[in-house]
């Protein structure tokens, strides 16, 4: 099972490369993530939620300017309690049933990104958590730097569009957006 | 007035210069920025308002008919407009060159800033759909749509024709259509799902590339505007194009910038060829919608006013023309269309008119397009001046001239003759020619004639039975004006000296005679769809005859002008009086006025007298001596009103959101309003009334736009403006902000009652403390005196005195020496007990003396069987105080309470023990013990609590007797 999944998020890019070096005419020139790290938080009411990751697995084509980023939810760790990591893995994002966080598409901004420099850039992909799939645009800053892309990344996920139910309960532990940053290093493959 | 002034004033008229210009030459220029010549307008809105806002490459300018006033602040970074719009909500939206989007509301400017960041290239276009989404077309990004939570992307990955939008509309608000640079696209997106179908050259667009969209006439059709292939319609439901005029090569005019559709016309903005005028019914183009001297080329955006006006972007100025609903003719054919004494529009729809003393006719809709047909009637002249049109029941026209006499006309073969049979006819001045079924009426300077036509007048040349009738058959004058044949067949005569003449039933009744009617020269007559008959007067202004009397109109009902040339009645019964000043439209229902004049340019082309016709679909024509104006009652907007608005409430000069701040503090008390109205057409004749409720009791009235109040008491108030361009303010609508400036805090009830709260509260505190510091100082007086009074028994203490006295006795003899100090320090002590049982507090230093003085004399009697160690830091000797004659006391009740003898001596020992004073003896009980109740003991701890709210420790065990003091430092 769990190789299962490992081997599905490894599909997954493996799929979109294909897919996307098979409809660019330049070659692909793909870039690999090398040093990441994904944390996320939600301020409730009462509880300040916190995790981080550094499992984030991704790509960038920038002969084509497309890409795709997944992150097991299970790699997210440095919650307050262990309590909590579990309500999130099993409560809120049914981990089990929807092991990855994706995002694959390609960037809006027609820069070359082969040439040093610092590009903002925004990204229009299918963003998906839990299961459910979103179309969405996230803003990020690009530094490319001696053959090494440097992403800085913030956006929001709203819990309703993913359809992550909070049980009454909890409604005031969890805010309803949870806000994520995003660091990742890419060197060419 | 008589025949001759008649004639002067025909004369005058004649000779006036003549100005000769293209078709719409009563166009307004604004400077968007004076001087500022690199400035680009690029669109315009119209808000729900009516105010104009202007992007242009410097910024957004909001023009309130006044001045266009700039919006955007003055950043490094200019704000280059390329798209507006207003949501329904009010808050209008920019969209920039480079990809910004600006919001504003109550004219206070903020950016948009979504997560999901903004596009890098120009907003193109900007609508919103039924779910009050926003969508923003951009050139070079497609298109994106903001629910609130998230912007979207659409582009050509996602089936957009392409990623190059030009425009953006809806047209029920469900279905986005998209013109870009590869086709129309028609977007449908809901729950995350895109649907997009497209419409292309390949279907039949004229051309691929769309610049504008519009809606259009029919329901669910769009007017496209293309790059190179002219304005084609299109039916969104079945997708396919309606029309396309332009499609075989034939549009000459360029690229198209926009369109928009007035009631009749529609308007194309172009690139390079100015505006072209597109009638859609009869397919005609007018590219001559301008003067030739005022043609910009290049115009960026059209939009329509409240007013009817339309309203041109070009470089750094806007201007505006008279749209569809006032148009002049100034040439036809080479033909300068002066002199226009009279207009005649016959039931064929054909006009006829009278430019330069020749006769001209025209088909109605195709007026102004050249295609004239002239007659020759130059009988004996050149030329002839005709002064009445009349086209009888045969098809034959009736011409009235000066000097000439009458004429009929066949129009089929153009064959004419001189009406010669009738005497006052042949030759003579013919004022008026009308007529209604088989009678033709003309009006001379010697009366009026009755012709009644016969089956024989088919024939040109039949003679024509008449009967004339003068001053003494009842008209009451020999100059008549113009006549009247209304539909109860009754013929008014307007006379010149005798106010309004009436023939009923071959009666003539003289309204001026019996006093009814008041003004003795009446220059027209018209009837209206209730059959009363319009008459207007010399000087007074107009008169309607309702059936039983005369109604007067004149200023107070908002005439611009008494001195009225002609009148006619539209379907509406809207009753149009062209004066020297222009035209005034009135609606006797409304009682409303509006006034086309002075700033249309009306008085350069000085109308005449009765030169006025209703022609098809509310036409009115108007002939003056220097063109010809068409007025069209249809297209009208509906007696246009200036509406007030409160366009900024400052609060000590600080903008003030009216939608939410309603309420102020007291010291909230100075405000300014300022007001707006659109009136393009006039501005400076707007006037504003205000009433503020509960400052003022009625309406002021003003032409300022800043009204300010500067300090206002506390109360509500309901500010209230209306405003009105003829002073008319009764049906002008009103405008509100009601608000409340709260009293100051200490005028309220609560206030009040709050304060009367705390003075109780403090009353009942200061007096309940004085009660208790003076049950306090009772108590401390009375430890006092319980201390005096201890320390008195003490001094009478017979034991004391007697074993003071027994030591004395036995050392008196042995050391006389010794003795004397005894007495000393007797009498020391009793000097020191005296004094200082007066004091709260001694220094610890003078109690020890005291204690010394005591202890020398103790130890005389007791010797070694009292050991007593005092070990205290210097220190704390001279820093440390203690109610006086404590440690004596307590000192005296271990002598007093334990036997005292070498066997077992007493050991006091007084010492500091961190911040007390310890006073140790051990216990060595007496049998006979002196009679004591512990009253001493008390006493101190109950004036230690006093003073410093401690009380001592006492500490007692089977050996040891413990007092522990609490350290008083001085000060």
């Amino acid at each position: 099972m769990v190789l299962n999944k490992f081997v599905k998020s490894r599909l997954l890019l493996i799929y979109v490369f294909v897919i996307t070096s098979a409809f660019s005419q330049d070659p692909a020139v793909v870039y690999v993530i090398k040093n990441n790290i994904v944390s996320f938080h939600s301020n409730a009411k009462f509880e300040l939620i916190k995790a981080t990751s550094t499992g984030l697995k991704g790509a960038i084509d920038i002969s084509n300017r497309t890409f795709a980023f997944s992150v097991p939810m299970k790699t997210f760790d440095g919650f307050n309690s262990p309590l909590q990591k579990e309500h999130f893995n099993e409560s809120y994002l049914e981990s089990n049933r929807f092991p990855n966080a994706s995002f694959i598409g390609h960037i809006i901004e027609e820069d070359d990104f082969t040439k040093d420099g610092v590009y903002n850039v925004r990204a229009k992909g299918k963003f998906t958590i839990h299961g459910v799939e979103q179309e969405r645009i996230l803003q990020g800053d690009l530094v490319v730097k001696n053959g090494v892309i440097k992403l800085n990344c913030n956006f929001t996920v709203f819990l309703s569009e993913h359809d992550i139910k909070i049980p009454r309960i909890v409604h005031e532990k969890l805010a309803s957006e949870i806000k994520v940053e995003l660091y990742a290093e890419f060197i060419k493959k | 007035m008589n025949a001759v002034r008649f004639l002067i004033f025909c004369i005058v008229l004649t000779l006036l210069p003549i100005q000769v210009c293209a078709q719409y030459p009563f166009s307004k220029k604004i400077d968007i920025e004076e001087d500022n010549l690199t400035l680009k307008a690029n669109v315009l809105l119209k808000d729900h308002f009516g105010f104009l806002w202007i992007g242009t490459s410097e910024g957004l300018f909001k023009y309130n008919s006044v001045i266009p006033e700039k919006i955007t602040p003055d950043f490094k970074d200019k704000y280059h407009i390329t798209s507006l719009f207003e949501d329904v909500t009010g808050i209008i939206w920019a969209g920039c060159k480079n990809g910004g989007i600006l919001c504003v509301k109550n004219n206070q400017v903020t950016l948009f800033k979504p997560e999901e960041g903004l596009p890098k290239v120009a907003i193109t276009g900007i609508y919103e759909d039924i779910k009050k989404r926003l969508w923003f077309a951009t050139a070079g990004e497609g298109i994106y749509c903001y629910d609130y939570v998230h912007l979207y992307n659409i582009n050509a990955n996602d089936g957009l024709s392409d990623d190059y939008v030009n425009c953006i509309l809806s047209l029920h608000g469900k279905q986005i259509i998209a013109g870009t640079d590869k086709g129309l696209s028609f977007i449908d997106f809901e729950a995350g799902k895109k649907n997009i179908s497209i419409f292309t050259s390949k279907n039949g667009l004229p051309d691929n590339i769309v610049r504008c969209i519009t809606t259009g006439t029919q329901i669910n059709t769009i007017w496209v505007g293309t790059q190179s292939k002219g304005i084609s319609l299109f039916s969104v439901n079945a997708k396919q194009l309606i029309t396309d005029p332009f499609n075989k090569n034939n549009w000459a005019y360029g690229q198209i910038n926009d369109i928009i559709q007035t009631k009749n016309k529609i308007f194309v903005a172009t690139e390079q060829n100015g505006i072209i005028e597109y009638n859609a019914i009869t397919g005609s183009l007018n590219e001559k919608v301008l003067p030739d001297s005022l043609f910009p080329w290049r115009i960026a955006d059209l939009q329509q006013d409240n007013e009817g006006n339309i309203w041109a972007a070009y470089d750094n100025k806007l201007f505006s023309f008279t749209g569809e609903y006032l148009k002049y003719w100034f040439t036809a054919k080479r033909q300068k269309l002066i002199k226009i004494h009279t207009l005649f529009a016959a039931d064929d729809g054909k006009i006829w008119f009278t430019p330069d003393l020749r006769l001209y006719e025209s088909t109605q809709e195709n007026f102004g397009i050249d295609n004239f047909r002239s007659y020759d009637i130059t009988p004996s002249k050149k030329n002839i001046d005709i002064t009445s049109l009349y086209k009888d029941r045969f098809g034959f026209l009736w011409i009235g001239t000066m000097g000439e006499g009458l004429f009929r006309m066949n129009i089929a073969t153009g064959k004419w003759r001189r009406v010669a049979e009738n005497p006052i006819a042949f030759f003579g001045n013919i004022l008026n020619v009308t007529g209604k079924d088989n009678q033709i009426w003309i009006s001379t300077l010697n009366g009026v004639s009755r012709f009644i036509l016969n089956e024989n007048n088919y024939e040109l040349n039949a003679k024509i039975e008449f009967k004339n009738f003068n001053k003494k058959d009842g008209l009451g004058s020999d100059y008549i004006y113009h006549i009247l044949i209304d539909k109860k067949n009754r013929v008014w005569f307007a006379t010149d000296g005798a106010g309004v003449t009436m023939l009923e039933n071959d009666t003539f009744t003289n309204f001026y005679s019996t006093g009814q009617f008041t003004a003795s020269v009446a220059y027209s007559l018209a009837e209206d769809k209730k059959q009363h008959i319009w008459i207007n007067s010399f000087n007074e202004g107009l008169f309607e005859y309702n059936g039983s009397g005369f109604i007067q109109y004149g200023i107070k009902n908002g005439l611009s002008d008494l001195a009225i040339t002609s009148i006619a009645v539209d379907e509406s019964n809207n009753v149009i009086a062209v004066n020297k000043k222009g035209i005034d439209i009135l609606n006797p229902v409304k009682n409303t006025v509006q006034h086309f004049g002075n700033e249309s340019g009306f008085t350069e082309i000085q109308p005449n007298l009765n030169s006025i016709t209703n022609g098809q679909d509310n036409n009115i024509w108007i002939g003056t001596e220097n063109g010809i104006v068409s007025l069209n009652t249809n297209t009208l907007p509906i007696a246009y009103m200036p509406v007030a608005v409160i366009e900024k409430v400052s609060l000590f000069n600080l903008v003030i959101d009216t939608s939410l701040k309603k309420n102020f503090t007291y010291a909230e008390n100075n405000f300014s309003f300022k007001l707006a109205a659109a009136y393009y057409k006039a501005s400076e004749k707007i006037k504003f009334q205000y009433w503020l409720e509960g400052y003022s009791k009625n309406w002021e009235t003003t032409s300022d736009r800043v009204i300010i109040f500067p300090q206002l008491h506390p109360g509500k108030y309901l500010m209230k403006v209306r405003a009105s361009a003829n002073d008319n303010f009764q049906s002008a609508p009103v405008a509100y902000y009601s608000f409340s400036i709260s009293k100051s805090f200490w005028t309220t009830w609560w206030f009040y009652l709050l304060t009367a709260l705390i003075i109780a509260a403090l009353v009942y505190w200061v007096s309940s403390q004085r009660i208790k510091s003076v049950k306090k100082n009772e108590r401390s007086e009375m430890e006092k005196f319980q201390l005096k009074y201890d320390a008195l028994k003490n001094q009478v203490n017979p034991h004391f005195l007697f074993n003071s006295f027994n030591a004395l006795m036995n050392i008196a003899e042995d050391d006389p020496k010794e003795a004397a100090k005894l007495i000393k320090h007797l009498s020391q002590f009793y000097r020191k007990m005296t004094a200082f049982s007066k004091l709260e507090l001694i220094s610890l230093k003078e109690e020890l003396e005291l204690l010394n003085s005591y202890l020398f004399i103790q130890k005389k009697r007791f010797g070694e069987a009292l050991q007593v160690i005092i070990d205290i830091n210097p220190v704390l000797i001279e820093t440390t105080s203690l109610p006086p004659l404590v440690l004596q006391l307590l000192t005296e009740n271990a002598v007093k309470h334990n036997t005292v003898s070498k066997d077992k001596p007493l050991h006091v020992d007084i010492f500091i023990e961190k911040d007390f004073i310890v006073i140790r003896n051990n216990i060595n009980k007496k049998i006979d013990k002196e009679e004591s109740e512990g009253v001493g003991l008390q006493n101190i701890k109950n004036r230690y609590k006093i003073l410093i709210k401690k009380g001592l420790e006492k500490q007692v065990t089977e050996t040891e007797f413990i007092i522990k003091l609490p350290l008083i430092f001085n000060g």
